[in-house]
């Protein structure tokens, strides 16, 4: 374990290097990230201008299911960025490099570039959580905030999952790192509450591309909207999920040929 | 003059057409938001809400229109695209050739943007036929003027961003500023005359009105005649700005530039 912990810690120091070395840069990336979560911020707020709630949510709860999607997604951006450099890795021969490490493949190719932007825009996003929190005018027991961090636990393990997904179909196919691409799009479904859509579309963005479980069941566990059913349904589902993914894995790993030999 | 260019258009169209996926990838994301957003709209609507002054028909046209605008002009990252070949030295081959490196990138522009116009046009407006009597002959005029001076500032402006890598190097962040920038006072998320009067005010005063809510303006008939007119002339002002800014900008920055790849 303290090997990982040592390559861990190695490449969060090298990620950082990378950072700095382009301040003006970084800076001026970090302040696009503001902007954007501003911007859709705002029209969120301008929504609630021309109507008092969001299919019974309030505003304050509205907001809440955004910001429980930021923090969902830029937690998985700052753990797992590194999956974005893997289809050059693979096109070039340079995973074989990575395989003849003593380490897990997928734990070095995940980690490689850890976010230091998004591990910073983390602080406001949770900061706004608890404000909005404090604004919802109820009652948040402990045991809400300790199932919102349980889902999050899982939405993660479901993002991980997605991720595996995307490098395993990278090494049948190069060209399929655009799947990456079209799970973030996906994503985009989060930062409204389900409700908002018929029931045949909220089973597919809960079974096939399960955003509703990554997005909404956090925020519904902290809201103490949220039955048991569903709560062991979720449980289930990320286990299952991850397994799965890890299975597909181990069977492309089979079929990848090093393109440098 | 204008054979070289003709023939950077055609590649450039033609070279879109190969990476089918990346269409493939463009269109699911404009298709996404747009459920995401009419969806959004029909919630509100049916508990009894109204967004100012659209009714529900209103709204999903605008949006209809502006995933169709949006499509067009952002068939390229141009600032990331400028940007890199200032960077990696690939402008260096554009600088010993009789050609013009704004011209070429506006015409390499201008053939992804055609791509999509094609391939998206029928299937954006076959369906507004049955939601709206749309354009008369001379709206339907001024509304193609207004996205080809969408598509002509969009370029601009982010031609503008991709030089600015002779003064600062590397403008990948300031390029993911500019996009978010535009996207959201371009009327791409949200109608400008919905959002807080003094966001509304600020955005009267700058050219991203023009990419997306302006056009759509005209398209559901809500500005005509003179103060259609009046406002393509802004627009073309806008152009002339930004053409000169370009013209100095990228002067003065081939003087900083040091030639990689020469």
């Amino acid at each position: 374990m303290s090997k990982y912990y040592k390559v861990l810690k190695q490449l969060i120091t090298l990620a950082s290097g990378s950072y700095l070395s382009s301040r003006l840069d970084s800076v001026a990336y970090f302040l696009g990230k503001i902007v954007r979560f501003t911007f859709f911020l705002i029209f969120i707020l301008s929504l609630f201008k021309f109507t008092e709630t969001f299919v019974g949510y309030s505003k304050y709860e509205a907001v809440l299911f955004f910001l429980t999607f930021n923090l969902a997604d830029v937690l998985a951006q700052a753990l797992f960025r590194g999956i974005y450099m893997f289809k050059n890795d693979v096109k070039l021969g340079n995973f074989d490099f990575v395989l003849s490490k003593p380490i897990n493949p997928l734990f070095y190719s995940f980690m490689r570039l850890t976010d230091i932007l998004d591990t910073i825009f983390l602080i406001p996003i949770v900061s706004l959580i608890i404000f909005t929190v404090i604004k919802l005018g109820v009652a948040i027991s402990f045991n809400n905030v300790f199932l919102y961090i349980l889902f999050l636990t899982f939405s993660q393990l479901i993002i991980m999952g997605i991720h595996v997904l995307a490098a395993s179909l990278t090494i049948w196919a190069t060209e399929a790192e655009n799947f990456i691409w079209l799970y973030r799009e996906s994503m985009t479904v989060g930062r409204f509450p389900p409700e908002i859509f018929p029931s045949a579309l909220q089973w597919i963005f809960t079974l096939i591309i399960p955003v509703i479980i990554i997005v909404a069941f956090p925020a519904k566990a902290l809201l103490g909207v949220l039955n048991w059913q569903w709560a062991v349904f979720a449980l289930i589902y990320a286990i299952g999920f991850f397994a799965i993914s890890l299975l597909v894995w181990k069977i492309s790993l089979k079929h990848y040929s090093s393109a440098s030999s | 003059m204008f054979k070289k260019y003709w023939h950077i258009f055609k590649n450039s169209f033609q070279a879109g057409l190969v990476y089918r996926f990346n269409v493939f990838t463009s269109f699911f994301t404009a298709a996404l938001s747009l459920v995401i957003f009419i969806y959004l709209w029909f919630s509100i609507y049916n508990q009894g809400g109204r967004l100012g002054d659209y009714n529900l028909r209103e709204l999903i046209i605008y949006y209809i229109v502006s995933s169709f605008i949006a499509l067009i002009i952002k068939a390229k990252d141009i600032g990331w695209v400028i940007g890199d070949e200032i960077r990696l030295g690939g402008i260096s081959s554009y600088l010993v050739r009789p050609i013009s490196f704004l011209y070429k990138s506006f015409f390499d522009n201008l053939g992804q943007a055609a791509l999509m116009a094609a391939i998206f046009g029928v299937a954006v407006f076959a369906p507004l036929l049955f939601l709206q009597n749309f354009f008369s002959l001379f709206t339907g005029v001024l509304f193609a003027a207004s996205v080809f001076l969408a598509v002509c500032l969009n370029f601009l402006i982010f031609y503008l961003v991709g030089i600015s890598t002779f003064y600062f190097g590397f403008v990948m962040g300031f390029n993911f500023i500019m996009i978010n920038i535009a996207s959201f006072l371009s009327g791409g998320f949200i109608p400008l005359d919905l959002l807080p009067k003094w966001l509304f005010i600020i955005s009267a005063w700058l050219p991203f009105k023009y990419l997306i809510f302006y056009p759509i303006s005209i398209a559901m008939g809500k500005v005509n005649g003179y103060e259609a007119l009046s406002g393509l002339g802004a627009g073309v002002l806008w152009m002339m700005i930004l053409f000169l800014a370009a013209k100095i900008l990228f002067k003065r920055g081939l003087k900083k530039y040091e030639g990689f790849g020469l």
